[in-house]
């Protein structure tokens, strides 16, 4: 078997994407801070009110939510029980977890695909604070999905071709043991 | 029950024991119910975004914020040092000094992770240095930090009030006489122990201009809860907007008064923010779909109503609520607890006339619990990460057992006596 490159191709897109979508959430993140802090200035200092301020956070806090569950998946940010998985390893674990990526691979095929044609199906109505088509805070639901079925199809794609992983728990190391699975 | 409900809930049994992550698992079983019993799909995202779609969240990001960007200020080293000059010359001083210094960087940070990573890297490794056993310095960082998310300000206190739809700044200030019942009780439990094993205390007298050099370093950060729960009690502002101003001050903090803050460390605290508040408010979500199905089925009023009917005492529910929260509070973390648990406990508990701000309170503090005990203590794994590998989790969990014992003891006092908790809430007429 040829050695293993020290980052596949698919790992290589996986960083990039994960780069890029940690920034952006970097900046709405701070993007609420600065409006909800702004918002309280306002009222104080310069005793002047926002009305759309509360609106424009919440919908930045949809879009981190949504966007920010696929980089949570990647780093096994959201709480699961370990019952099952402390007592697996190596390539079982691998195999293990492929298995429970189907029926996330399918709810956010559906959270996509519903969401699509929700965010279409308000497209007509208006916020009454920032006065923006309803399509656009709706969207962060299909936008979310694909994100996370970007991340579970490419390193699916990673474990199928080179046997490696990165949605692992952090101490399985799917480098030691690589070659077990078969590819 | 229904064939899709009953379909759900095992579904949502199953996948959680399986390792599927519970935001998903949450999700998937909704998706089960809505597919079997043939309802439109649009009440999914619907319910999703309806759940997240609130001002009063948007404190948990701020909050979780405002503790890393104070994590990154280092304030824990002041902190300490504060706490040795108040009771450091008690008999057992840094175990001590370990449990007030938690109590007072739960009053900055709010995590308890944050606590034991904090602290514990500093303290365990000084207690061991001044005579006292690892397992039992790892116990007294990974007991003591469980104050932080049940003093204010608190993520799970903002989660149970927008699922139990309370007053927020009601919930927080309810926290403060527990959570300092706690601490207080914890240095009870250290004092005998340090009796019997014979630790001595951590420091000499300080001289004047020692103190009012520590003071002037540690009080900056110490303002921080004066200022959040100034603004809530006075009204000045909302618990959301509190959790603003909480970050502004803690940018003040690392940019002008501690100057160790970088514009780099806040992109990197601002990535971090935003993956934990979005596994936090992913699970809202489809815990919010969950929710409504159960609500639906009307499956909480049948079991109030069968709680009514059955004239059961107030005190029994309370005991038994507290029962089933603690072992659940082993196995699962904190605000997945709350999202699954609370729409089906809360209209239980006020069905036998238990006020729902007592009953959040009391929520929070058992599921806290949970993260100091095997087998699924999140705190638990954190202190024993920062430990020798001698130190194994089954050594640390035997010397956390008085300060569980104790912690038990606090739980039941503030079961039996709601004052405790709603005293504050009322003066400030938040209730």
């Amino acid at each position: 078997m040829p050695p293993l490159p020290s980052k596949t191709v698919v790992e290589r897109l996986l960083d990039g994407l994960d780069i890029a979508l940690r920034l952006v959430l970097a900046l709405m993140v701070f993007g609420i801070f600065g409006v909800l802090f702004a918002q309280v200035l306002c009222r104080y200092v310069f005793s002047l009110p926002l009305y759309w301020s509360e609106e424009l956070a919440k919908y930045l806090m949809i879009y981190v939510t949504t966007i920010g569950a696929a980089v949570a998946y990647r780093n096994y940010a959201h709480p699961y029980l370990m019952i099952v998985t402390s007592a697996l390893s190596g390539s079982r674990l691998r195999v293990y977890d492929l298995i429970l990526r189907i029926p996330v691979f399918i709810f956010f095929c559906v959270f996509a695909y519903v969401g699509w044609r929700y965010a279409v199906s308000n497209e007509w109505m208006t916020t009454p604070g920032l006065q923006i088509s309803f399509f656009w805070p709706f969207f962060a639901v299909p936008l979310g999905a694909v994100c996370v079925l970007c991340y579970l199809v490419l390193d699916t794609a990673n474990i199928l071709v080179w046997g490696r992983s990165w949605l692992m728990p952090p101490d399985a190391d799917p480098l030691l043991d690589a070659t077990e699975f078969p590819a | 029950m229904t064939l899709g409900v009953s379909l759900m809930l095992a579904a949502f049994g199953l996948l959680a024991i399986l390792g599927v992550p519970l935001s998903f698992t949450t999700g998937i079983a909704a998706l089960i119910y809505f597919f079997v019993s043939d309802q439109s799909m649009n009440t999914i995202v619907h319910q999703f975004f309806t759940s997240i779609d609130s001002f009063v969240l948007l404190a948990v990001p701020l909050f979780v914020m405002a503790g890393h960007v104070m994590a990154e200020c280092r304030i824990t080293d002041n902190i300490i040092n504060l706490a040795n000059v108040l009771v450091g010359r008690m008999r057992g001083g840094l175990a001590q000094v370990n449990v007030v210094s938690s109590m007072m960087f739960g009053g900055c940070s709010g995590s308890a992770l944050a606590d034991v990573a904090g602290l514990g890297s500093v303290l365990i490794p000084a207690m061991k240095k001044n005579g006292y056993e690892e397992p039992f310095a790892a116990a007294v960082t990974v007991a003591s930090s469980v104050q932080g998310p049940i003093l204010p300000p608190s993520i799970p206190m903002v989660i149970f009030a927008s699922v139990a739809q309370v007053s927020t700044g009601a919930l927080l200030v309810g926290g403060a006489v527990p959570g300092i019942l706690l601490g207080l009780a914890q240095m009870l439990v250290v004092w005998l122990i340090a009796r019997r094993r014979n630790y001595r205390s951590s420091h000499g007298a300080y001289r004047m201009a020692e103190i009012l050099h520590i003071c002037k370093s540690a009080i900056p950060a110490l303002l921080m809860p004066v200022i959040l729960m100034g603004g809530i009690l006075s009204g000045i502002f909302t618990p959301t907007e509190a959790a603003s101003v909480a970050v502004g001050y803690a940018l003040l903090l690392g940019f002008i008064v501690y100057r160790n803050l970088s514009l780099g460390a806040l992109l990197r605290i601002g990535a971090h923010v935003a993956r934990d508040s979005a596994a936090i408010f992913f699970l809202i979500g489809t815990a919010g779909i969950f929710g409504w199905i159960l609500s639906v089925a009307q499956l909480p009023q049948h079991a109030a109503d069968w709680i009514r009917t059955a004239s059961v005492n107030p005190l029994v529910v309370l005991l038994l609520i507290n029962l089933l929260l603690l072992v659940w509070g082993m196995f699962m973390d904190a605000a997945p607890a709350i999202l699954i648990l609370g729409p089906i406990l809360t209209p239980i508990a006020v069905s036998v006339g238990i006020d729902p701000i007592h009953f959040g309170v009391v929520m929070v503090f058992n599921l806290m619990i949970g993260l100091m005990t095997p087998p699924y203590g999140l705190c638990l794994f954190a202190g024993s990460a920062i430990t020798s590998r001698e130190t194994g989790i089954g050594a640390i969990s035997r010397e956390i057992a008085p300060f569980l014992g104790i912690s038990i003891a606090v739980l039941a006092l503030i079961s039996l006596f709601p004052e405790l908790v709603l005293f504050f809430p009322r003066l400030a007429g938040l209730i």
